[in-house]
């Protein structure tokens, strides 16, 4: 079982800003949560019913210090698509690029995080199983293997979960229910220094640069500014009648109840 | 088609919250535009849902089909899909539940049209969309455009 996981790095949480070009600034950068989450599901599975994992990121050349960790953690190797051409990309544009770089790459299934710490849009996944015509698992709480070569997926949804099955190569979504990610070793952080590391430039992938990043960008950024100030919170005093009432038409009032 | 389309969610059959917000949306976003609004319901109990949901203003295009046991987005996707390569929309609106964001993420896949995500409101002007964006985890609004004609919004 070869399994891919795609690992985006990302800025450090709580340190995000635009810088003066409006793109997200990418000094500092660790892996993004969220995919920690389905790469230690990936490990857990590899080392239960053999096979080995990929990681596979897009980001510039500081990206790769961020997979070191991920390497450390257990994967086998790295893919990273890096050309100075990218930075600006749209989701669109993401999308071609991980498709191009996942057609050179023979796996069984694909694990995406939820969503990234930087983005929060979490249509990564489901676009790039749409374009590579694979079943699409999404918010999965627990992944296993299939006799057969299929997989099956807990899908979290509001009153539990949903248990779906498809045949691989899959992709697969995962959430935090997943579990905690490990901590590196010292042999792994060690070891993660001499894996194997591929990197791919937009002509490895024959992708035309005018149709990525800034110059292929299907959406423009126009402004920013601070969110408005939050008024003060509402506190509710009174009796128990007193304040059940005024919570009831709180939530009447703004048509919650 | 040409104008505002956007995609509802059913919930025990009664069109969700978030749905009849799109609706609100896309009759506002259409009045400035000067083009039509409509809503999409896909599933069982879609006919029934549609009065409630036109109410708030727009056309609704209702689409009643059994649930076949695949994840709702699965089963919406693909005809959306179908609808708007037919008559494409100049924006297709999509709410951000959990089932939203993966039938967002395959209409990208599926009609390659651009997608702006997290959008917390959208306005229309000189005949395009303003969307605006909660970013870095609401820490920051930002308003960005499509560079083309169409696109999809996530909101």
């Amino acid at each position: 079982m070869h399994i891919v996981v795609l690992v985006k790095a990302v800025p450090i949480v709580g340190t995000e800003r635009l810088g003066p070009d409006h793109r997200t600034q990418r000094n500092q950068l660790e892996a993004n949560g969220n995919d920690e989450y389905t790469l230690e599901k990936a490990l857990k599975l590899t080392e239960a019913h053999g096979g080995e994992v990929s990681l596979l990121s897009m980001g510039p050349a500081s990206a790769l210090d961020a997979l070191r960790k991920a390497l450390a953690m257990g994967a086998t190797r790295a893919y990273q698509v890096q050309d100075d051409a990218l930075a600006g990309s749209c989701i669109r544009g993401t999308v071609d690029v991980l498709v191009a770089a996942l057609k050179k790459i023979e796996f069984d299934l694909l694990f995406v995080g939820a969503d990234t710490s930087d983005g929060l849009g979490g249509v990564v996944a489901p676009a790039v199983a749409a374009r590579l015509g694979m079943p699409y698992l999404s918010y999965a709480s627990e992944i296993e293997p299939v006799d057969g070569g299929g997989v099956r997926v807990h899908r979290l949804s509001a009153t539990g979960y949903d248990v779906l099955e498809a045949a691989t190569p899959a992709v697969v979504m995962g959430t935090q229910v997943l579990g905690e990610p490990r901590y590196p070793s010292l042999r792994g952080i060690m070891q993660a220094r001499s894996k194997e590391t591929t990197t791919w430039s937009l002509a490895d992938l024959d992708i035309d640069p005018a149709s990525v990043g800034e110059a292929g960008a299907t959406t423009r950024f126009l402004s920013s500014e601070a969110p408005p100030q939050r008024s003060g919170a509402q506190v509710v005093k009174g009796s128990a009648d007193e304040t059940a009432t005024a919570i009831v038409d709180f939530l009447t009032a703004r048509r919650l109840i | 088609m040409a104008g505002i389309l956007a995609v509802g969610e059913l919930a025990d059959g009664r069109p969700t919250r978030l749905t009849l917000e799109l609706a609100t949306l896309a009759r506002q976003l259409a009045e400035a535009a000067g083009s039509t609004a409509s809503v999409v319901l896909l599933g069982s109990g879609a006919g029934g849902a549609a009065s409630e949901v036109a109410a708030h203003g727009p056309s609704v295009r209702a689409i009643e089909s059994a649930d076949d046991g695949a994840p709702v987005a699965m089963q919406v996707a693909p005809v959306v899909a179908a609808l708007i390569a037919k008559d494409p929309p100049d924006l297709l609106l999509i709410g951000a539940s959990p089932d939203g964001k993966d039938i967002a993420g395959l209409l990208v896949g599926l009609t390659d049209l651009p997608i702006l995500v997290n959008g917390s409101g959208a306005s229309w002007s000189d005949g395009k969309a303003t969307v605006e964006m909660s970013t870095f985890g609401g820490r920051l609004v930002t308003q960005s455009q499509f560079t083309g004609d169409r696109g999809i919004v996530l909101v």
